[in-house]
């Protein structure tokens, strides 16, 4: 008994210790949020501190993370790019063709959900599990048997485990799955952009052209409607923070596809009901946040769009009806449609105008940051 | 489904194994388990068997399957909790029966294997024969946590379930011979079924899975049987009795639980997630 509570004591004290210590790394960490932003949420065992960031930063640039050694987290995510890759359909490190495009990663701090269509993936710690184990479709391809290969990769790395060592001085054996997923998801919640033309336009720092301000007077007003699903300050309607207490998590569809005149989806990706089975969830996904939209082209949870232009033509047409192929459809038809998807009238200038206004939220500093950037060689 | 055919069971089990494993004269107890195909065992490294309707030759490429919260059920019907041993194999109630050795084209699993499950009973379960009493699957408590911080047997990634942020409780995976055709025309080589909680939603303000729409746990309870001379075989005849193991009906290849795919729909009425009790385990001699 008396060892017990020793024993028990002892935990106590380690608890306490580490909160204290934890406490103290995590005031090491400054958030350089403008003043109408709320710090993230960070979960309590993953505190930020710089040094953690800065091994997640090393960690999402290389390539040994992967079974085969062949692809880096920043293949699919590349900072030019906000962090999107680029293509329509990303490629994983055996060659699987992944179904759902590349989201950008600007400010992911801030995401109630992490991907495309599922409520349940709400940390980027848990949401890593996909990518990195993934089997259908394989993306990095870490198993249980190459599980220990990889992390012998960075075990006979001295530099390397000088910074597992550093980054995670509580830990025995800080060369880890464990430290792994939670310096990589550090990094992300550093990837922080406010520092758009929009953002200094909001700050009083810059003005608009004409075009820039009608397209923003456009998206928030009631004639285009943008605002309800991309009026954050993250421009998505999916925003957790250190205060919230509630969250909605909300998924829409917007009249992309309608094969069968009931409502449904190419049987490759169906949305939100994959995850909850009720027929209203066909075709539903999350609203990205436009956040450096302007370079994260494809868009869509498919990547099947090409351009800004044409994806405010579809938002001006109500959805998109296509005539031909496979997928041949009238989406804007389509049933289970969000209500705010509704054919409005957006003249050429109009669309032009909006686009212009997205293209203020790309932050030329976020996208070259070198505190983001690949470790230099 | 078996929790609602047998809520005073599942409630008495839960209070006794909510009270602790503390038994006033405990004996131990070996459960052995299975997986078949009609008489004949199934591994990596035995022929494919004939399965399903069209029955066809259907090899192995993975068979592993969670089981927890396991109970000796005596002839007067009490029920006598199987408190479980702590071993590599077995935590915190949950045990992993594991039929792949990763030879052959079970290449992606372990190359251990567990075919029994081992723990202690209160003396007063008697002599037996008893029924066995378990449940399918990773319990909600044990379930939504990381592979790569968890004990095992609940730290293996391919048993992880990331899209649900939870596990596999059955992974089981088929080659047919000739593939599996799929709707869009295509051609893939393994029929998967993936059983786990579906319909998982988090709490982005606590960061934490709250609920399941469907759990997918099914309870099962044997025939009478003497762990000493016979033991419970999940039999892939009855689970896959009426699936075409060649032909896929859409969604993903075979059934990774999605509420709404096809192929689900029969192996769920046979591991009991129908209504129905799950046909797909029973009791043989060793």
């Amino acid at each position: 008994m008396i060892r017990r509570l020793l024993a028990l004591t002892m935990v106590w004290l380690a608890v306490a210790w580490l909160a204290v210590v934890g406490g103290a790394r995590a005031e090491g960490w400054v958030w350089d949020l403008p003043a109408h932003v709320p710090p993230p949420r960070v979960p309590a065992d993953n505190p930020m501190t710089p040094a953690k960031v800065d091994l997640g930063r090393q960690l999402f640039h290389d390539p040994r993370l992967s079974g085969n050694g062949r692809l880096a987290c920043s293949g699919c995510h590349l900072q030019a790019l906000g962090f999107a890759d680029g293509r329509a359909h990303p490629v994983g490190a055996t060659g699987d063709v992944v179904r759902r495009n590349a989201q950008g990663l600007a400010n992911v701090a801030w995401n109630a959900s992490l991907t495309w269509a599922n409520p349940a993936l709400v940390t980027l710690e848990a949401q890593m599990a996909v990518p990195l184990f993934g089997t259908d479709p394989v993306e990095m391809g870490l198993t249980d048997a190459n599980r220990e290969t990889v992390l012998n990769r960075f075990r006979s790395d001295p530099e390397m485990v000088a910074a597992f060592r550093t980054a995670f001085p509580e830990m025995a054996a800080p060369v880890s799955l464990t430290s792994i997923i939670r310096a990589i998801a550090a990094y992300e919640r550093s990837l922080v952009s406010f520092s758009s033309r929009y953002d200094r336009w909001l700050a009083g720092e810059e003005s608009f052209t004409e075009a820039e301000r009608r397209g923003h007077d456009l998206f928030f007003g009631e004639k285009a409607e943008c605002h309800h699903c991309h009026g954050s300050f993250n421009f998505n309607d999916q925003v957790v923070h250190a205060r919230s207490r509630v969250v909605d998590r909300v998924f829409h569809n917007t009249g992309l596809y309608d094969l069968d005149g009931a409502g449904a989806y190419p049987a490759t990706d169906r949305g939100l009901i994959e995850m909850t089975g009720r027929a209203g969830d066909m075709g539903a996904f999350r609203a990205p946040s436009l956040r450096n939209v302007a370079v994260t082209a494809p868009y869509m949870h498919d990547g099947s769009v090409g351009t800004l232009e044409e994806v405010l033509e579809i938002y001006a047409a109500g959805g998109r009806q296509i005539t031909g192929g496979a997928d041949a459809g009238d989406g804007r038809r389509n049933p289970w449609k969000s209500d705010l998807i509704v054919r409005i009238d957006l003249d050429a200038r109009d669309r032009a105008d909006i686009v212009a206004f997205l293209k203020t939220l790309t932050d030329a500093q976020f996208l070259t940051d070198p505190r983001h950037a690949a470790p230099q060689d | 489904m078996m929790t609602c055919r047998f809520p005073l069971l599942l409630a008495t089990l839960l209070l006794l194994l909510a009270a602790g494993p503390v038994l006033a004269a405990e004996r131990s107890v070996t459960i052995g388990f299975g997986i078949v195909a009609g008489a004949a065992p199934v591994d990596c490294a035995t022929p494919a068997a004939a399965l399903g309707r069209p029955a066809v030759a259907a090899g192995l490429r993975d068979a592993r399957v969670y089981v927890h919260d396991l109970a000796l059920i005596d002839a007067a019907g009490k029920v006598w909790p199987v408190m479980l041993d702590e071993t590599l194999w077995q935590h915190d109630g949950v045990a992993l029966i594991d039929a792949e050795d990763a030879t052959g084209a079970c290449r992606e699993g372990t190359p251990e294997t567990n075919t029994r499950v081992t723990g202690r009973v209160d003396d007063g379960a008697g002599a037996g024969p008893w029924r066995l009493a378990f449940t399918l699957g990773v319990p909600q408590r044990l379930n939504h946590t990381a592979t790569d911080l968890a004990p095992p047997p609940l730290d293996l990634a391919a048993m992880g379930w990331g899209w649900q942020a939870g596990r596999k409780y059955v992974k089981l995976e088929l080659v047919p011979e000739g593939g599996v055709a799929r709707p869009d025309g295509g051609r893939a080589g393994t029929w998967f079924l993936h059983l786990g909680a579906t319909g998982c939603t988090g709490n982005p303000v606590t960061g934490e899975i709250v609920s399941c729409d469907r759990p997918n746990r099914p309870g099962v309870v044997t025939a009478p049987f003497d762990p000493a001379r016979a033991r419970v075989v999940l039999d892939l005849a009855v689970l896959f009795a009426t699936t075409d193991l060649a032909r896929d009906q859409g969604g993903a290849v075979g059934c990774m639980s999605a509420p709404d795919d096809a192929d689900c729909a029969a192996v769920f009425e046979r591991l009991g997630l129908a209504g129905g009790i799950a046909t797909a385990f029973r009791v043989v001699e060793k």
